[in-house]
């Protein structure tokens, strides 16, 4: 609705303007027969279905309409006379705009043609609104809504909807944006990424009277934004009209986009709903940040909210459950498939796609949707509910989405532990046919510093567990393993399927380790051969692979896990353990993770004898510096782990050679990781002989050009310990 | 294997009487077959045996080999390439049975016995290639029955093979070589192969071959890599069934290290002392730095050098024969074009010195050794072999013809065409990876609808993938490039850098191409000339221009130590 005492205002404060263009018309030398066709010229050059512009239009149309001759060229010449120029390109002059958009509407009248409607649109929108209200009674508002939809739908119809010429600032008539080419495979994708990449689509791309008109039937009738959406079939006029109603509403309620969920919404009114309620979300996070950062006083605050007086964290979160809660009003499977859909596309709609940490957003609203889904299953189970969530779950290019199908069996577990097992078989068998597809096309990654693929991996063990009352991990790997191209035949034959196999095999490591500390929550029985077994495997496995693929990384995740679970729960003695330090499979990480955790289980535990300790740490060292021999042959990654490793073994020997092997590579900038591992293990040595003098003033200028002066809280528990270790050196070297 | 009593003749070099003394006393155990036992065969093993007691050289017959122990504890894979001409019976293209030693160690932890069923795929072209696994004993015995009958069973289907009785022996080394005579490369990646090999002289499955190969612009089918040997540079080998033996007794690999060492890694179950010698070499820039003879020792024997290397390389020679048993001879290439061979299956491998990135190798200089016995059968053999080769030479200059006659050019009129053709080039890239687009003056917008049609059909074909354009002009100051203008839904994935010489700030290249992980593509003229002159394209298949595209690419920005000036433009 438009304000009418804004209007009054801006009526009031312009009215020296509108005396000057009334005056205008009135001094002009314009017949009235002239008069009455100028929406005719502006109506057919505004329409993108015409391929005239608005100043090649003036001479026919004139001559067509305007009786006499003689006036013909005079009146002719007085339009274009209220056109500016630049080379090719013409346009009317900013101070006729107000009279030739009241001569529009005057010329008008009750004429609702396309023509008429496109001659409106022509009008800058506040322009137009004031005019209308001003001129026309409500029923004449009314017809001229409905005669603006339905011109709109035709251009949606033709799919003309997109002005490439305008994007690209050329005259380009040739030139199509098919709406194809704007849409994603779902309507939350779209409009997300309309939001994020189509702001030269929505606002500079989209033909500038339809805009127009989009707006003006916002503005005049904003109660009826609901129909517009269900009626213009282009996700690019949808989100304008949608940037429309929230740049009015959001400063009055940061909740008003709730209200466009209800039971009778189109899908499109949905997926809208929820990409402006997380930008809304985005919106709060973002003023909590920055007011702070700029004082309260001074910020511009984006919604009716207020520091200090609101809560704007709880009202973010409030807002995401309630969104969840909102959802929930739809019937159950188009529920389901929202939800679906919402838990897709989160994390991009959230602006926290990315990072090693799962954002605490997120994990608001992964609970908020888990929460409700494990209602839905509860209380009204139907075979269809699975189907549709997937089909939101999919519209993701990430393959981890699997995950929340999981979480539901997981939160079912004791409410429904059919129906939990029953689920986490359905998380398995999609699961099994995203690897075969990955498999099929030889893309399959593993990035363990993603968190989606850590919280996959855990939902994964959790559906494995769930799924079987018995479960012999090693054979389910094994059983796997032995279906995929993984003998040396396949090594030679096909190298990128080796590869995808060799990740694929990681990835039921991954799976079946995750599975041990679930079995340890539900309480279930762990087997300690089964865990050494397991991680035996994955060793074997590893010393394979290595030997084909040069590029196999020494450092592995699975490895370091299958390590740390070996020591925690496969009961391991010592000569278990020197065997696996002899062995090629088990690199340097997964052999510093053995021993770490063997000694942090001792010191929990208590009760060890020091010099057998030290018997078996010497021993250690000697296999362990058996296969490391100068160093020469691991790349950087390989050596920060030995490096790791000969710190948690007190062995300087090593250290040393590690610390030279590491000061080989070029080391840059934004390598201080690195850097700071140089430091300590030369610190390590120096604790406990001294140093050549040429490393003592590497060192010292190594530490001087990482830590000048100030240490971030990152840093500085690596920098006590250097520090500490150089207190102990015989002669000074800081 | 069994020897017959003829093959056995010849092989100790005595009369058939005297070994027919020797079965009779019971000296020589033999083995009775076929109808009521009339056939007689002595297996060579227990030859081996009753020659080597009585001090009896012992030749072994050209179909066999004594270098891989005992049959029964190698496993093989045999693959068939067939072809299904309609109304014909299936014929032999190339058959090739590899074999190695048995062992979870050398498969694989995962790989359990072999299932000795035929597995096939349809590869189009009337082709189709099948594979088995099974003991090598098992192998054996089939390959015994294509040269006794012709044909080998599979599945009830009957595939007919033409070949030579006499086998032709040589080694086949881990050599990559890409020139056309290099010797046949050995199918196993880490070792040298014994090939015993059967000719085929037909002239209808080598000419259907050629027919496909020229209907494929010279390359094989995809498919064919299982085969493990490249037929479609090898058309000459058409119709051939080839053993190949890998000799892993011992298995050998050599490294560079960081710090200035070279790495001979020997891996055996058991090695005597003396058993092999090694000759290891290493050059720079073409000087040699490095030959040397070293012992052979298991695990890892470090060898100081004394510059860089660019190139290195070893032979493994059995003490007993002096026969070459493995080589491996590489060229340390650059980075860039590591990705480009990655995918071309197997390759050797090699540690950068300067970072954690493998080198893969291009091998090079491998000696073959062909042991040719003259007498008549063998100079028919030779005579056949040396008509192939000939006939194979005339191929192979055909289809280098063929390949070099690709340009396709457009004049200023035919602009509608060149953007068709350029784009379908894109379209035709089924590959993920990168797209490379070098033109220099990409800064600089070809104007008008057709321009802005061609920047968004470039733009909208590669949607999904990552386009990176390599120019040498640099943005205008503050202005926004010209593609900003397009909607950033079209243009977010690609990434414009411009290259300059680091001390003249000229451009740092000329050339103008298009790298798909397919092929390159030679263009002449940047888009913003193809208005007002011609444009030609070259498509290449060697992958040169992608090497050169990576190369640019993997500098670092902004960096003064890259030899160009690089800056990012978006």
């Amino acid at each position: 609705m438009v304000d009418g005492d804004r209007l009054d205002r801006r009526t009031f404060s312009r009215s020296g303007n509108l005396l000057m263009t009334r005056k205008i018309i009135s001094d002009s030398s314009l017949p009235d027969e002239a008069k009455a066709v100028i929406w005719r010229i502006f109506g057919e050059g505004e329409s993108p279905l015409k391929g005239w512009s608005t100043y090649e239009l003036i001479e026919p149309i004139i001559r067509d309409y305007v009786v006499t001759p003689t006036e013909q060229d005079q009146v002719i010449a007085e339009i274009h006379g209220w056109f500016e120029s630049h080379g090719e390109r013409r346009w009317l002059k900013s101070e006729m705009g107000e009279p030739v958009a009241e001569l529009i509407v005057e010329g008008i009248g009750m004429e609702r043609s396309e023509n008429a409607t496109w001659a409106i649109g022509s009008i800058d929108v506040d322009l137009a609104v004031r005019i209308i209200c001003s001129r026309w009674s409500s029923q004449e508002i009314n017809s001229l809504v409905e005669a603006a939809l339905t011109t709109l739908e035709k251009l949606c119809d033709r799919d003309k909807v997109l002005d490439a010429a305008r994007i690209s600032e050329i005259d380009s008539a040739s030139a199509k944006i098919p709406k194809s080419a704007v849409e994603r495979e779902g309507k939350l994708q779209t409009f997300r990424h309309l939001e994020n990449h189509g702001f030269e689509l929505v606002h500079r791309g989209l033909y500038p009277a339809a805009g127009n008109l989009i707006e003006l039937v916002i503005k005049l009738r904003p109660e009826h934004f609901e129909t517009l959406i269900e009626r213009l079939d282009h996700p690019v006029m949808q989100a304008r009209a949608a940037d429309c109603m929230i740049d009015a509403a959001l400063s009055l309620t940061h909740r008003k986009t709730l209200g466009w969920i209800t039971k009778d919404s189109c899908d499109d009114l949905v997926a809208l709903a929820i990409v402006h309620t997380l930008n809304t979300v985005n919106t709060l996070d973002e003023d909590l940040r920055y007011a702070d950062h700029m004082g309260v006083d001074q910020y511009r605050w984006r919604t009716e909210l207020r520091l200090p007086q609101d809560d704007l964290d709880s009202a973010a979160a409030a807002l995401l459950n309630d969104l969840v809660d909102r959802l929930a009003v739809l019937d159950l499977l188009s529920c389901v498939r929202w939800i679906g859909e919402l838990l897709s596309d989160a994390p991009y709609g959230l602006h926290q796609r990315g990072g090693h940490k799962k954002p605490p957003r997120i994990e608001q609203l992964e609970r908020a949707c888990t929460e409700l889904l494990a209602r839905l299953v509860c209380q009204s189970w139907s075979d269809n509910l699975l189907t549709e969530l997937c089909a939101g779950l999919c519209l993701t290019p990430r393959t981890t989405w699997t995950r929340h199908i999981a979480d539901v069996a997981w939160e079912i577990r004791e409410d429904e532990p059919t129906r939990a097992t029953e689920i986490a078989q359905v998380t398995l068998d999609l699961h099994d046919q995203h690897i075969t597809k990955q498999l099929e096309q030889n893309r399959l990654f593993i990035d363990w510093n993603d968190w989606h693929q850590r919280e996959w991996f855990s939902s994964l063990g959790i559906a494995l567990v769930l799924s079987h009352e018995e479960l012999d991990l090693p054979e389910w790997v094994s059983a796997r393993c032995r279906e995929l191209p993984l003998s040396v035949w396949d090594a030679e034959e096909n190298y990128g399927a080796f590869i995808a196999a060799d990740r694929a095999a990681q990835h039921w490591f991954l799976v079946a380790l995750h599975a041990i500390p679930v079995l340890k929550e539900l309480g279930r029985t762990i087997d300690p051969d089964v865990v050494r077994t397991l991680a035996e495997n994955l060793w074997d496995h590893c010393r394979f692979a290595g030997q084909h693929l040069p590029g196999h990384p020494a450092v592995l995740v699975a490895s370091e896990l299958a390590a740390r679970f070996a020591a925690e729960f496969g009961e391991p003695n010592d000569a278990w353990l020197l065997d696996r330090a002899r062995h090629l499979g088990v690199g340097p990480l997964a052999l510093w993770a053995l021993i770490d955790q063997r000694r942090l289980r001792n010191s929990r535990e208590g009760g060890t004898d020091a010099q057998y300790d030290q018997m078996i740490t010497t021993e250690l060292v000697r296999v362990a510096s058996d296969r490391f021999g100068d160093g020469g042959q691991f790349d950087l990654e390989t050596l920060r782990s030995w490096g790791q490793l000969w710190l948690l073994l007190d062995a300087t020997d090593e250290a040393e050679q590690t610390a030279i092997a590491i000061c080989a590579f070029p080391l840059r900038e934004h390598d201080r990781v690195y850097k700071i591992l140089v430091l300590k293990l030369f610190a390590l040595v120096a604790s406990k002989r001294k140093l050549a003098p040429e490393i003592e003033g590497y060192v010292a200028s190594l530490y001087r050009q990482l830590w000048p002066g100030y240490t971030t809280s990152e840093e500085l528990e690596a920098r006590e310990q250097i520090d500490e270790l150089l207190k102990q050196s015989k002669s000074p070297i800081l | 294997m069994n020897l017959t009593i003829a093959e056995l003749v010849q092989a100790v070099d005595k009369s058939e009487n005297y070994i027919r003394q020797h079965i009779h006393r019971k000296h020589l155990t033999v083995q009775k077959d076929g109808r009521n036992g009339r056939n007689v065969s002595v297996a060579l093993d227990e030859a081996m045996r009753w020659a080597s007691e009585r001090g009896l050289p012992f030749n072994l017959p050209a179909r066999a080999s004594v270098t891989m122990g005992a049959m029964e504890d190698r496993t093989a894979r045999m693959t068939v390439l067939t072809w299904h001409a309609p109304d014909a019976q299936p014929c032999n293209l190339f058959t090739l049975i590899r074999h190695r030693r048995k062992g979870k160690d050398v498969l694989g932890p995962w790989t359990g016995k072999p299932d000795e069923t035929w597995s096939s795929v349809d590869i189009g072209h009337e082709l189709r290639l099948f594979s088995f696994d099974a003991s090598f004993e098992r192998c054996q015995e089939l390959i015994n029955h294509i040269l006794d009958t012709g044909k080998l069973e599979i599945d009830g289907l009957g595939i007919h093979y033409a070949l030579e009785s006499i086998p032709r022996r040589h080694w086949a080394y881990r050599d990559k070589r890409p020139f056309a005579d290099a010797s046949v490369p050995s199918p196993f990646e880490r070792h040298s192969a014994e090939i015993i090999e059967y000719w085929s002289f037909t002239a209808e499955p080598r000419k259907h071959w050629l027919k496909v190969l020229e209907s494929l612009e010279g390359k094989a089918p995809p498919q064919l890599e299982r085969l493990r040997f490249p037929l479609n540079r090898r058309p000459d080998r058409v119709g051939n069934l080839m053993i190949a033996a890998a000799y892993d007794v011992i298995a050998c690999d050599l490294t560079v290290n960081r710090n200035q060492t070279l790495m001979l890694y020997v891996d055996a179950n058991e090695l005597l002392p003396e058993t092999y010698r090694a000759s290891v070499w290493a050059s720079h820039s073409g000087d040699e730095v490095l030959r040397r003879e070293i012992p052979v020792a298991l695990d890892q024997t470090v060898i100081e050098l004394v510059s860089d290397v660019d190139h290195i390389g070893f032979e493994i020679f059995r003490t007993t024969d002096g026969q070459c048993v493995d080589l491996m001879e590489t060229f340390l290439i650059m980075e860039a074009s590591v990705r480009l061979m990655v995918e071309s299956g197997p390759t050797l491998h090699l540690r950068n010195r300067q970072s954690s990135a493998t080198h893969t190798v291009n091998p090079s200089g491998s000696v073959s050794m062909i042991n040719v016995h003259s007498d008549d059968d063998s100079a028919e053999l030779d005579k056949g072999i040396r008509r192939q080769w000939l006939d194979r030479q005339i191929y192979e200059r055909e289809a280098a013809t063929r390949r070099d006659d690709n340009p396709m050019s457009f004049e200023p009129d035919q602009f509608d065409q060149a953007v068709s053709y350029f784009i379908g080039l894109l379209r035709q890239s089924a590959h993920t990876g990168p797209i490379y687009l070098a033109d220099r003056h990409f800064m600089r917008r070809l104007n008008g609808d057709e321009g802005t049609q061609l920047y968004l059909d470039l733009f909208a074909a590669t949607t999904n993938r990552s386009l990176c354009i390599l120019c040498t002009q640099q943005e205008n100051g503050d202005t926004q490039p010209w593609w900003s203008s397009f909607p950033s839904q079209l243009t977010t994935h690609i990434s414009v850098r411009a290259f300059l010489k680091k001390d003249t700030q000229r451009p740092g290249f000329h050339d103008r191409y298009l790298s798909t992980p397919e092929r390159d593509t030679l263009i002449t003229n940047s888009f913003n000339g193809w208005r007002s002159s011609e444009v030609t394209f070259v498509s290449l298949p060697s992958g040169m221009f992608r090497a050169k595209a990576e190369y640019l690419w993997s500098m670092e920005i902004d960096s003064t130590a890259e030899p160009f000036l690089v800056r990012e433009i978006c």
